[in-house]
């Protein structure tokens, strides 16, 4: 049997529930607006009633700077150590972690991660910029509708595959934008 | 080879005793369950990998993985890899950038 867990890191990592919200919010913290153009400073976990589920694990926040401003052309983020290149990063310094598991071992392929309007896997989320990378990428992909996603790497036959992911959005308009979904696809074999 | 590291495929037919050139893209290849054709893609061993089977041809041979690495790691060839694919990723946000400008420019023309 099959099981995916997404989880929002940090301290302690906070379980994302198929309900559940990622809040990508402002340096003020749960609940609090980002600027128009600017992106994340602080990440959460928001339960379908609105509750702060990710409240006292200290999430991780990454947080885009650029896309081709770091040492050779790499993008960079700021995961709280202020401007780095993205492939510094640690697989613990990630925000959003994808575990698969299944038994018997199995592999994965075909596997993209992208965000999208909540209604049409094809169309982009609404007036949002939503960036995304693997940890170990050089580069973050513009991952909005599914032919743009992040295409993550083939991993081996295992009976449990974690996939770590640098992730961070910015409001083109203002006003919360509820019209934006995280999708996850893979094959396992 | 470890586990809990990112190597590229032309690393893991080496290191299966064949020459990339020769067999990638001409016959059958698999490695840990993943059929490859490209000795560039990236593939990760997780930290629970300890053998990985690798099918050329006919012929299967099987990588003995020695221990795990403690932080997640990446080859020399698969960092090669995957900053040869981000300079493709850079240039199709660039391109999606310019649409997505041009397409709020005709918004507001019409909207005025």
């Amino acid at each position: 049997m099959a099981t995916y867990t997404w989880t929002l890191q940090g301290t302690s990592p906070t379980t994302i529930d198929a309900t559940d919200i990622i809040q990508f919010a402002g340096a003020g913290g749960f609940d609090t607006a980002i600027t128009v153009g600017s992106y994340n400073d602080t990440t959460h976990v928001e339960s379908s009633v609105g509750a702060n589920d990710s409240s006292g694990n200290t999430p991780n926040n990454n947080k885009f700077i650029s896309q081709t401003g770091g040492t050779a052309g790499d993008s960079q983020a700021d995961w709280g150590d202020g401007t780095e290149d993205i492939d510094q990063i640690t697989d613990a310094e990630c925000a959003l972690k994808i575990n698969f598991a299944h038994s018997p071992a199995v592999a994965i392929t075909n596997h993209i991660l992208y965000a999208y309007n909540g209604s049409s896997t094809t169309t982009g989320p609404t007036e949002v910029d939503f960036r995304v990378a693997e940890s170990g990428d050089a580069n973050f992909t513009e991952a909005e509708g599914s032919a743009a996603g992040v295409t993550v790497g083939d991993s081996a036959s295992a009976t449990s595959h974690d996939f770590f992911f640098i992730i961070s959005a910015s409001p083109t308009t203002v006003g919360e934008k509820t019209a934006f979904k995280i999708r996850d696809e893979l094959t396992y074999t | 080879m470890k586990a809990n590291t990112k190597y590229t495929v032309a690393e893991l037919i080496t290191e299966a005793g064949y020459k990339p050139e020769d067999v990638v893209g001409k016959v059958r290849v698999r490695i840990g369950g993943i059929p490859v054709n490209d000795p560039a893609k990236v593939i990760t061993f997780q930290p629970e990998v300890k053998k990985v089977e690798v099918i050329v041809g006919t012929e299967a041979v099987e990588l003995e993985v020695e221990g795990v690495e403690k932080v997640h790691t990446i080859s020399e060839g698969a960092r090669a890899s995957l900053d040869a694919e981000g300079v493709e990723t850079s240039k199709q946000v660039e391109a999606m950038q310019k649409a997505k400008a041009e397409a709020n420019k005709t918004d507001e023309e019409e909207i005025s």
